[in-house]
């Protein structure tokens, strides 16, 4: 059938097929462009200069330091005002003299002020009216005069037992800040504090320098997702023999819960899964939390890579088991060294399939992980979805992480394009 | 005699592990739904309270505004994918330049992971940075420039559809795809001799031939996108669909109604047996 096609209509049609081909790629387009250009100020609304910092922030490259806060605004304005506090704490502290003049300069006018005050409220409450009042309460701010005498005889009635101790300290301060032993107590109560303002300090720009592990959160969704393909792989080539092999009562039962697991989506069992766990008490260490989670990986992807491996395994001609059967070899050996060497292209195909779904699984990580906070078991869609939510959340470093999680699986698929697109047609993969 | 028994011996030690399993892993938790689902369930204690749970859904405004969704994102997505999926394997049928990397840019977003693409789409959608306001909006003018949405109940919806049929189209194109190719050419000649033009053999032969592969598909993606969660939770917490709701009411919220939860999903896995009893006998014809 030789066609002949008008120059309109072939126009048309790769026309049609950029427009297609341009719908599929613009995600991908603007993952690419923000992660290499986005830099760090949450306001712009334009990128424009190349940047290679988002990978190499996210490969942990890059530490985040007091300088280099990432444009993170928020950060940066706690940082500023810490690093005031403690460079004024700091001048001040330097030595016995400039701690002094920075009393006599600035404390004693506000504690002056203070204790006046302190004194003509006292004063109102308690209806003394001296002839001079200013004289009065010059005469009062001084321990041991008469007027002081008369003003505490007062305060015990008017004021409250904390306020009396707050008016104490304010004679005491006035009228001692001159002693060694006053200066000495205060100069180390200044050193505290500063010693408290670094801590401070640190604090944050460790938690800025891991606010995204996505190193952490790779290892551990490589964790989940490989063990729990790996171990329904285990048991999917058993099963799978048993399937396609051997006669067995309750076969056919056993080939229809494939469809019934269709029918179970996650949705269903998550409820009665997390109420069993949290019944059980797993959920309460991140270990059996964990555990958990790749038992759940296990049957998630097992009915489908059963369904998978025992149809292939039935393409084997059964002519090459029994010759090995009757040179000696037991059931359990053929499966060994005939069956799993023959069907390697299968079994990698099931175990891509596996660990894509383990990958990609979001619902129960964030049931069994997310809800007790077990942080240091974040999967990649959880932790980068808990990312994207908080303050600090960066395009550029959300996109550079999205593409690093990618690239490996479009390399493995384009590699393996021609098993696993057989393996889509042959019976889907469960979602 | 005794070979048959040993035989079933060993099948039965192979599949042991899977069946165990399966029977405490899917069966027990379905049966235990159906349990918890009569329950006041507290954080230490249960009480039986009948069939309370269900009157309280069945009479919850929002619980059937998202049942509703639920369905309307069901139908639109299936069909969606289902067209979208039908037209590029028509295309990708034929042959020429350059087909082969159009294959594998036509696999990219069903087979990249899930959550290397929803932040793109978030980026796109972005009411102050995306592209999409920056277009339609700014440049121009077809909608309003403070437009959000992704975190709008109404069009998150919408865009939370869009985003399922781009990520699940490739998976109709593939199944439909290698059914196209199996269609005898006979069947095309015999329709020529008889006169028929592209759009005749079009209704007239590939239609039918891929009646069946396209019921099986769109049972499949039905019953994958009506239990859909973390595609659509990811895109948007605003569009409020089952999955979700339940969601909010186990995992995101501080005080998890159980009971509740396990009732909607009582419901929802009835809704969906139901559903498919008749589409298998009235579509499938089986």
């Amino acid at each position: 059938m030789v066609k002949r096609k008008s120059p309109l209509r072939k126009f048309l049609f790769y026309f049609g097929l950029v427009i297609i081909a341009s719908i599929i790629l613009i995600p991908f387009y603007y993952m690419l462009i923000v992660s290499f250009h986005a830099d760090y100020d949450p306001y712009k609304t334009s990128f424009n200069n190349l940047t290679l910092r988002n990978y190499a922030e996210i490969f942990g490259l890059i530490q985040s330091t007091e300088e280099a806060f990432f444009g993170d605004e928020i950060t940066k304005r706690n940082l500023e005002s810490i690093n005031t506090k403690l460079e004024r704490l700091k001048s001040i502290s330097a030595s016995k003299e400039s701690y002094l003049t920075y009393v006599e300069e600035t404390l004693i006018p506000e504690k002056e002020k203070e204790l006046r005050n302190m004194i003509e409220l006292i004063m109102d409450f308690s209806g003394l009216t001296p002839e001079n009042r200013e004289e009065y309460l010059q005469n009062a701010m001084k321990i041991g005069t008469k007027e002081y005498n008369e003003i505490m005889e007062n305060a015990q009635i008017i004021l409250s037992e904390g306020d009396i101790t707050l008016l104490n300290d304010l004679y005491y301060f006035l009228n001692n800040y001159k002693s060694e032993e006053f200066l000495d107590k205060e100069l180390a109560k200044v050193k505290e504090q500063i010693n408290e303002l670094e801590e401070q300090k640190q604090k944050i720009i460790a938690e800025k320098a891991t606010e995204f592990p996505f190193l952490k959160y790779m290892k551990n969704s490589l964790m989940f997702a490989g063990l729990g393909a790996l171990f329904s792989l285990i048991f999917a080539m058993l099963g799978g023999y048993a399937i396609s092999r051997l006669r067995f009562r309750g076969k056919g039962m056993l080939q229809r819960s494939v469809l019934v697991v269709y029918l179970f989506g996650g949705t269903v069992i998550m409820v009665p899964l997390y109420q069993m766990a949290v019944k059980l008490g797993i959920l309460s260490t991140p270990f059996g939390a964990g555990v958990y989670l790749i038992i759940v990986y296990i049957i998630q992807t097992l009915p489908v890579s059963l369904y998978m491996l025992g149809n292939y395994f039935r393409t084997i001609p059964y002519s090459i088991e029994e010759a090995a059967i009757i040179d000696g070899c037991t059931r359990m050996q053929t499966i060994l060294k005939i069956i799993i060497p023959l069907s390697a292209p299968a079994i990698v195909t099931v175990y891509i399939y596996a660990f894509m779904i383990g990958w990609n699984e979001y619902l129960f990580a964030s049931a069994f992980l997310g809800l007790k906070s077990y942080k240091d078991l974040f999967t990649l869609p959880i932790g980068l979805n808990a990312f994207s939510q908080s303050a600090h959340s960066v395009w550029g470093r959300l996109m550079a992480a999205s593409l690093v999680s990618a690239v490996p699986i479009i390399i493995i698929f384009s590699l393996m394009e021609k098993y696993l697109t057989a393996g889509f047609t042959a019976g889907g993969v469960k979602e | 005699m005794e070979l048959s028994v040993k035989e079933e011996r060993f099948a039965w030690k192979l599949v042991a592990p899977t069946i165990i399993l399966l029977l405490l892993l899917i069966l027990y938790p379905v049966i235990y739904n159906i349990y918890i689902s009569f329950f006041d369930v507290g954080i230490t204690s249960m009480k039986f309270v009948g069939l309370e749970n269900y009157k309280r859904i069945l009479s919850d405004k929002d619980f059937w505004r998202s049942f509703f969704i639920t369905i309307s994102f069901t139908l639109l997505t299936v069909v969606g994918s289902i067209l979208l999926g039908l037209i590029v394997a028509l295309m990708m049928n034929k042959d020429f330049k350059g087909r082969r990397i159009m294959r594998t840019i036509i696999l990219l977003p069903y087979i990249t992971p899930l959550i290397s693409v929803v932040f793109s789409w978030h980026y796109i959608f972005d009411p102050s940075l995306g592209p999409f306001v920056e277009f339609f909006g700014r440049k121009l003018g077809l909608i309003s420039t403070d437009i959000d949405l992704l975190n709008n109940i109404n069009n998150a919806f919408i865009v939370v559809s869009v985003f399922n049929i781009w990520r699940n189209f490739p998976f109709v194109y593939l199944m439909i795809l290698s059914k196209l190719q199996s269609i005898p050419s006979e069947l095309y000649e015999a329709a020529e001799i008889d006169g028929a033009n592209a759009w005749r053999k079009f209704t007239n032969v590939t239609l039918p031939e891929l009646y069946f592969v396209i019921a099986a598909v769109g049972l499949l993606r039905g019953i994958w996108n009506f239990y859909k969660f973390d595609e659509v939770y990811l895109m948007s917490k605003s569009a409020g669909t089952l999955p979700i709701f339940i969601y909010e009411r186990v995992i995101g919220t501080t005080s998890p109604e159980f009971g509740v939860a396990a009732a909607i999903a009582t419901i929802l896995m009835v809704v969906m047996m139901v559903l498919i009893g008749f589409y298998v006998k009235k579509v499938l014809k089986w």
